[in-house]
């Protein structure tokens, strides 16, 4: 049986709550699941020894790396594949500037002040360069990663976070969204790695994904989401996202 | 009777020996003497030519309140910020090299009608000839390089308005002149961008009197605006890149830093409203310890800038460091759901 780990940040657990779902999809694979919240996953580290042990400073992180996983480190060794979900590449960054300027080049956000089209293409490109570097060095340049591309929110996104209500505004969106793509999936494709970009067949419009997608609808009765909840995506999506996975690359 | 010298009793830091060469304390705290006070709430804006960026940085690192009124940071990284001239002064306005370029931003700012943007082209690419760094890959269209310059413009009207303290730094007293508008370019066109041509722009070299009078001039727009704002003056002690004189570049460096050192000594002494303090002094002599230059031979070293604060801060009671932020780049990938995230794997992977 091939096994497959799906490692990563918060966004793996959207592929847990889909493990019975995947697993139904794909009998042939023993899959597992190996979580760590953002910043704590990338400090961690893949050693030669192809074991990813958990970066934790405290002894109280590696009490929540247990809670979580039943166990701190997982080991990648013999694996032909493995998932890495989900890498954003500093896009989170350029909201401000987004939801804040109009974009010289662009049509006008109405907003008073602006940069122009030049400079953010610019960032985009050098920011998403650095992440990569880092990924990559991370990743040991080790062709057996596939990373998945964080999922884009959902619309209801721009109720809970200034950021993404000013985004909306932009008038042109879907450009700078499909230039800061290209920018991943060039700097992606100098590297060893493999590289899973968010489907287009899950997005309701440029930069946001389908609502019915978002945790929030996941949500157990009575309890209210957070902004978490739609940047965060359910089974749905995952199993989505593993048989797109599954097709290309295993 | 024998008459005494008049340089007996004078205090250390009038020698040269006790001062430079021995480096007697006491002889330092003479070296800038405030003629007005500023404390770390002063409102303090940053204009002038490299070395001034130098400034801007240093004082807001010790904790003075620099002026910021078009950046960027902290919603890009520092690094990304300076590539497109912001964070670098109080406003995006890049080198302002003259007296002249400086009278003549000021002009516009407070100019009752929008003053026409003077576009530079490169490879289809557009540039704002006022300030041509600031866009180093240019613009799409002349009329995005218009509206930038709109914005820009009304930032330095901000900036100016909210200063207490315009601290200008001295560097040149060459220049090109666009002939058409008569306005003073910060560089010669088809460096950045443009081209040369000796019909449409012509070479500059201020005097004296040209310098005095562009500053005062700067001062008294101010106050015909209500503005109170004073003026901390320095000479960049980087020396010319080049010279269009026809003559060496050394002669021609030692020429316009003493116009502008003697304008300065002059407004420090006749007009209340204005100050010297002495960088180029402390980077270009041995002063403090100098001279601090990097191996380049022109650009003033990290300990060079450092002292210079010092000075600066010591002179004003202030105390280098005091409560300043050295900026940390942000690695982009914030944690604004960490804890939400764990929520969201706990709940995952308890089902």
């Amino acid at each position: 049986m091939k096994r497959v780990p799906v490692i990563g940040n918060s966004h793996v657990g959207a592929y847990k709550l889909a493990a019975d779902l995947i697993a139904a999809d794909h009998p042939d694979l023993r899959i597992e699941y190996f979580a760590l919240p953002n910043a704590r996953f990338y400090r961690s580290e893949i050693g030669e020894d192809m074991i990813l042990r958990a970066g934790v400073q405290r002894p109280e992180d590696l009490e929540s790396v247990i809670e979580i996983n039943g166990f701190s480190e997982i080991d990648l060794s013999g694996c032909d594949t493995v998932l890495v979900a989900a890498q954003a590449f500093y896009l989170r960054a350029f909201l401000p500037l987004l939801a804040q300027f109009n974009i010289l080049g662009l049509r006008s956000a109405g907003h008073e002040r602006s940069i122009s089209l030049a400079m953010l293409q610019d960032s985009m490109e050098r920011r998403v360069h650095h992440a990569v570097e880092r990924l990559e060095k991370f990743l040991r340049s080790d062709p057996r990663f596939v990373v998945v591309q964080t999922p884009f929110p959902t619309r209801e996104i721009v109720e809970y976070e200034d950021d993404y209500a000013g985004l909306v505004r932009q008038p042109d969106l879907e450009r700078i969204t499909q230039f800061f793509n290209t920018c991943v999936k060039t700097a992606m494709a100098k590297t060893p790695l493999r590289y899973l970009p968010a489907c287009d067949s899950l997005l309701s419009e440029p930069f946001f994904t389908d609502a019915r997608y978002a945790r929030a609808r996941a949500l157990p009765p009575g309890q209210p989401p957070n902004g978490g909840d739609f940047t965060h995506m359910n089974a749905e999506y995952a199993q989505a996202m593993f048989r797109r996975f599954a097709e290309r690359f295993l | 009777m024998s008459a005494k010298s008049p340089y007996e009793g004078l205090p250390p830091s009038a020698f040269w020996r006790s001062a430079v060469r021995m480096q007697d304390p006491d002889a330092l705290d003479d070296l800038y003497k405030p003629k007005f006070d500023l404390t770390p709430e002063t409102a303090l804006m940053t204009a002038g030519s490299c070395f001034a960026q130098h400034m801007h940085r240093a004082l807001r690192e010790a904790g003075w309140n620099v002026l910021q009124e078009e950046g960027l940071y902290p919603l890009l990284p520092e690094r990304f910020c300076a590539r497109f001239g912001y964070d670098i002064f109080s406003a995006r306005y890049g080198n302002i090299y003259t007296a002249r370029q400086f009278r003549q931003l000021l002009e516009e700012a407070f100019s009752p009608e929008p003053v026409q943007a003077i576009v530079w082209e490169k490879q289809s690419r557009f540039f704002d000839a006022l300030r041509p760094g600031v866009e180093p890959l240019g613009l799409d269209t002349p009329q995005d390089v218009t509206r930038a310059r709109q914005e820009h413009i009304a930032a330095v009207r901000r900036s100016v308005e909210k200063a207490d303290c315009i601290i200008f730094t001295l560097g040149l007293t060459e220049a090109w002149e666009d002939v058409a508008t008569g306005r003073i370019l910060p560089t010669a066109p088809g460096t950045v961008a443009g081209s040369y041509d000796p019909a449409r722009a012509v070479f500059r070299n201020f005097g004296y009197q040209d310098v005095l009078d562009d500053m005062l001039a700067a001062r008294d727009l101010l106050r015909a605006h209500g503005l109170g704002a004073r003026f901390l003056l320095t000479v960049s002690p980087v020396p010319l890149a080049a010279t269009a004189t026809g003559g060496h570049v050394a002669p021609a460096t030692i020429y316009s830093k003493s116009v502008l050192r003697a304008v300065c000594g002059h407004l420090q002494q006749a007009e209340t409203d204005f100050d010297y303090f002495p960088s180029y002094e402390i980077i270009s002599t041995p002063a403090v310890g100098g001279p601090y230059y990097a191996r380049n031979m022109r650009d003033p070293s990290d300990e060079g800038v450092r002292a210079v604060i010092g000075v600066f801060s010591l002179a004003l009671g202030a105390g280098e460091g005091s409560g300043g932020t050295v900026r940390h780049e942000d690695d982009g990938e914030s944690d604004l759901h960490e804890v939400q995230c764990e929520e969201a794997l706990l709940d995952a992977f308890r089902k």
